[in-house]
């Protein structure tokens, strides 16, 4: 059951330090197995960029995501026996989730809150007056508007709209009854839409096309 | 409970924008080997991984020049044809497909004389219906990016509202065109309104992939390439497909879409991404 597979994700051990969690592998030879080799091979391929993505959209700062992503993978080959191969990227994303809230915690003092002055003063992120919205631009400011949001409503708002997982798997991960996920996807879209016309006022005045 | 439908389906073109801004988020590279060598494990996969680095960091470089040169109009000139197409009863909207650059570089591959939608049950056998390196004639190097390929294949869009005008940059700079898609002068350009259905069409084939319904990725992903057999995310929907087929045990399949997306783009960062979906990875250079 995904449930009791998610509980080692409440380790305290999860908390971002700044020295990798390499004592938490065990490298002895026959630790394990040359079958779970390829298999956590097989995982950090297919999924380490979606899980750095998840985590950079769950609120981790750039500069931490490397080391928050190897977390996540490092607790995963540690429970890897108890990981249901059908489960895997659940599981994974469940742990991602509690890592990027240790790290939101930690970098908490550091990060600027979206409103509009913070925008305003940012001219990297707002298009010349002649210039239109880059990608990165988008991304930077998409970020901005997720710091808007309150902790459970973005997580909430990650995994669906952009992750891609259904709401009886957002349940599970989120270990919330069905009916709470619906309830606090539909929040989280009115908190989305609410900073998304403000970050586009914003963007509007103070250039955004040209005029 | 139903299953809500994801917001990209229903919002608008600035929160739109922001949405797909994630899409092609990616670790830098060198990260993910990091993570392989934190885990204990061998050399040929951390081996591998730098490979796949290397090459994304070499596919980017191409592309960095074209991003430059296109980055003004493409993303909110092609959510802007959105809304025009959404808002059409808005007449102050008006959207006009610029043409495309002359510049041929590669030559167009012919296209398949009829291509059928193939049903659910047959569709991992569609996979031999448009060859791959005819499908993927498109953007040479274009690196990682639908951003990037679109910037390439896309017409320039001028949309025009009451109070703003985007206008995209021209003439292109000569690394845009030499990256540029064909001109095909028999080829209908592509309108506002059917990049807006590529996009929709896309989008539903990846949701579907990222909530684990593969079959039905898979049916979204050939009717982007049944309809648009050259579209201007060509290259996604068959790397969406191949992911498909992987999910459904269609090996041969997936192995057949991912070695055409490698012809076509040896080294690129398609190249590497699909071949990362193997185990072991495919070569993602040509043999």
């Amino acid at each position: 059951m995904f449930r009791a597979a998610t509980t080692s994700a409440h380790d305290p051990g999860l908390a971002l330090d700044p020295e990798p969690v390499a004592e938490l592998v065990d490298h002895r030879p026959g630790a394990r197995s040359a079958a779970q080799d390829a298999r956590l091979v097989k995982l950090v391929h297919a999924q380490y960029d979606n899980v750095w993505r998840a985590l950079r959209r769950l609120g981790v700062p750039e500069a931490a995501a490397d080391d928050a992503s190897q977390e996540v993978f490092i607790v995963a080959a540690r429970k890897l026996t108890v990981i249901e191969p059908e489960r895997e990227r659940q599981y994974l994303y469940g742990i991602a989730v509690r890592v990027a809230a240790n790290a939101r915690r930690a970098c908490a003092a550091r990060r600027e809150q979206f409103d509009e002055h913070a925008l305003l003063a940012m001219p990297s992120v707002i298009p010349e007056s002649d210039a239109l919205l880059e990608e990165k631009q988008a991304r930077v400011l998409f970020d901005q508007v997720l710091d808007a949001m309150p902790e459970d409503l973005r997580t909430a708002f990650v995994l669906f709209e952009i992750e891609g997982f259904a709401l009886r798997e957002l349940s599970e991960l989120l270990e919330i009854p069905l009916g709470t996920v619906s309830s606090r996807l539909r929040r989280a879209r009115e908190a989305f839409h609410e900073a998304a016309q403000r970050a586009k006022r914003v963007w509007l005045k103070t250039g955004g096309p040209h005029v | 409970m139903s299953e809500l439908k994801p917001l990209l389906d229903g919002c608008d073109d600035f929160e739109r924008a922001l949405l797909r801004s994630t899409q092609r988020d990616a670790p830098p590279a060198g990260a993910l080997p990091k993570t392989l060598a934190s885990l204990g494990l061998g050399a040929s996969a951390i081996t591998s991984a730098t490979g796949a680095g290397a090459a994304s960091a070499a596919g980017s470089f191409g592309i960095g020049a074209v991003v430059k040169a296109l980055a003004v109009g493409v993303l909110v000139g092609t959510a802007l044809s959105a809304v025009a197409v959404t808002l059409s009863d808005e007449p102050q909207n008006v959207v006009v497909p610029m043409p495309r650059a002359p510049a041929a570089v590669v030559a167009p591959a012919p296209l398949p004389p009829a291509v059928a939608v193939p049903a659910a049950s047959e569709a991992s056998e569609s996979v031999a219906m448009v060859p791959a390196a005819a499908k993927l004639n498109r953007a040479p190097n274009a690196g990682d990016g639908t951003r990037a390929a679109r910037a390439v294949a896309e017409p320039e869009i001028v949309a025009q509202a009451p109070n703003s005008v985007f206008v995209s940059p021209t003439p292109l700079a000569p690394a845009v065109a030499a990256f540029a898609a064909v001109s095909d002068p028999a080829r209908e350009l592509p309108t506002a309104t059917s990049i807006a259905e590529e996009v929709k069409t896309l989008d539903r084939a990846r949701h579907a992939l990222g909530a684990g319904r593969a079959r039905e990725a898979m049916n979204e992903a050939n009717t982007y390439l049944a309809r648009w057999p050259n579209g201007s995310l060509t290259i996604e929907a068959v790397i969406v497909r191949t992911e498909a087929e992987l999910a459904l045990g269609d090996r041969a399949g997936a192995e057949r879409d991912a070695r055409g997306v490698i012809a076509a783009h040896p080294g690129s960062r398609y190249a590497s991404r699909v071949s990362a979906l193997f185990s072991p990875p495919l070569p993602s250079k040509s043999e």
